[in-house]
């Protein structure tokens, strides 16, 4: 069958001479695999639409398995991701994880709508960590692991100031803050922000400035939650912790 | 599938090397089957001494059986410049355009974080430690012209802007895209020649 979808190049594997695997997150069908023959020859006519990030309409034919691509239209190249590698960076770990947190088939059009807005904020040199987070949250719900913020996740205790426990899921009220030895002190500024991560659409992401202390701690807090809940070793995130370690002039 | 069991070891070792699939590991491991005993004991020495005899200059890095390989310990080269390319055979087919006098450093790799490869899978810590040891001018990044060669080059221009160094790109004479080990001696002389300052 052929199918014509609105997709994002999540990830790009060379498959024997000259082919290239993509994964795509779709609009219309979640997150496919398909094979575009000869795309690694210096000619070939799918051009950049088989680069990472790139959105465009694809047509690909599949009856089981992996499809095949037939054509590709590039609707935005993403150009400005590839030429910053700290860019390409943040972009990379937000594909990754739509591609490892999905399997074939997952997926939804709000989703794809996440995340090639996720990607447009980060080309657009909106606060990447900022954009990182909101989506790390709205892979998190798709997943059904979303941290619980407006309560004291172990008795309900509304009544603050509150810490964050990755382990427990979410908000610890001072009563039951003994129940997680590792437990992250968490200042109103912080937990408001967490908050809105949750509820927000990255589409209305206006400019944002959050102090430096902040984001230290959201980083701390969603760094801890993604690996006590989803446990998977992010390579572009080990490659964002080797940027931080050479810092560039 | 029932071959008997050192058959199917082989088949399967075979079939673990890049760009061999199941049917022609088969054919390869029938193959061994039937060549004489002293040829196949060379075959495997060979495979096997490829992997213990030989390991990393400690200087720039390439694959050597001697440390510092032949290249690092040839005083007649030029000490001011060093280029940088990502695999072995780039520098070997650096080496055949016999354009190039000065010292090498091999990545192994090139970044990509989407693969997580970043400056410490890539020999960089070794690179900057050389750039504050040596007499070295210039920087030539002789990285592949593809994105991640591309990132590369960029990532390492400014990495080592603190050394007031001369660093060069080596020019596209070469097609977008590929791999430096299929560039022929001129195409890749004429990048060399029109190397660019970043
Ligand atoms: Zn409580
Ligand atoms: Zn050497």
């Amino acid at each position: 069958m052929l199918y014509t979808v609105q997709g994002i190049v999540l990830r790009t594997t060379d498959y024997g001479e000259g082919n290239k695997i993509l994964r795509l997150l779709t609009r219309e069908a979640g997150k496919v695999g398909v094979m575009a023959r000869g795309a690694k020859k210096v000619k070939s006519r799918f051009g950049a639409a088989t680069q990472p990030f790139t959105c465009g309409e694809y047509v690909y034919f599949k009856s089981s398995g992996l499809g095949t691509l037939s054509s590709a239209e590039i609707t935005y190249a993403h150009n400005g991701l590839h030429e910053d590698l700290m860019k390409s960076a943040y972009a990379s770990y937000v594909a990754e994880m739509a591609d490892r947190m999905l399997e074939d088939g997952e997926g939804s059009a709000a989703l794809y709508d996440q995340l090639a807005a996720a990607l447009a904020a980060i080309e657009d040199d909106k606060d990447a960590q900022i954009v990182v987070h909101i989506f790390e949250m709205q892979m998190l719900k798709m997943a059904g692991y979303a941290p619980i913020l407006e309560e004291c996740v172990s008795c309900g205790s509304r009544t603050g100031p509150f810490a964050f426990s990755a382990q427990l899921g979410g908000t610890l009220c001072p009563l039951c803050l003994h129940k997680d030895a590792q437990g992250i002190a968490l200042p109103e500024g912080a937990l408001k922000l967490l908050r809105l991560f949750t509820g927000v659409d990255i589409r209305r992401l206006g400019a944002t400035t959050v102090k430096s202390e902040t984001k230290a701690v959201l980083k701390q807090c969603m760094r801890a939650y993604m690996d006590a809940h989803i446990g998977i070793a992010w390579k572009a995130r080990h490659f964002l912790d080797q940027m931080e370690k050479y810092p560039l002039s | 599938m029932f071959y008997p069991e050192p058959i199917s070891r082989l088949i399967d070792a075979f079939s673990r090397l890049p760009g061999v699939g199941p049917k022609t590991a088969g054919r390869l491991a029938f193959h061994v089957l039937r060549m004489k005993e002293d040829d196949v004991l060379d075959f495997a020495k060979a495979l096997v001494n490829v992997k213990r005899g030989l390991h990393y200059c400690s200087v720039c890095c390439n694959i050597t059986d001697i440390d510092p390989c032949r290249i690092c310990q040839d005083k007649s080269r030029d000490r001011s410049v060093i280029c940088v390319v990502q695999e072995p055979k780039d520098l070997v087919a650096m080496e055949r355009t016999k354009e190039f006098q000065g010292y090498y450093h091999v990545l192994h790799g090139a970044i990509s974080p989407m693969e997580g490869i970043g400056p410490d899978q890539i020999h960089i810590p070794e690179l900057l430690k050389r750039l504050s040891d040596e007499s070295v001018q210039e920087l030539i990044l002789a990285t592949n012209p593809n994105v991640e060669g591309e990132a590369t080059a960029m990532y390492l221009s400014r990495l080592v802007k603190g050394f007031g160094l001369k660093v060069t790109r080596i020019a596209h004479g070469l097609p977008v895209g590929g791999d430096l080990e299929y560039a022929d001696e001129v195409t890749l002389t004429k990048a060399l020649e029109g190397r660019r300052e970043l």
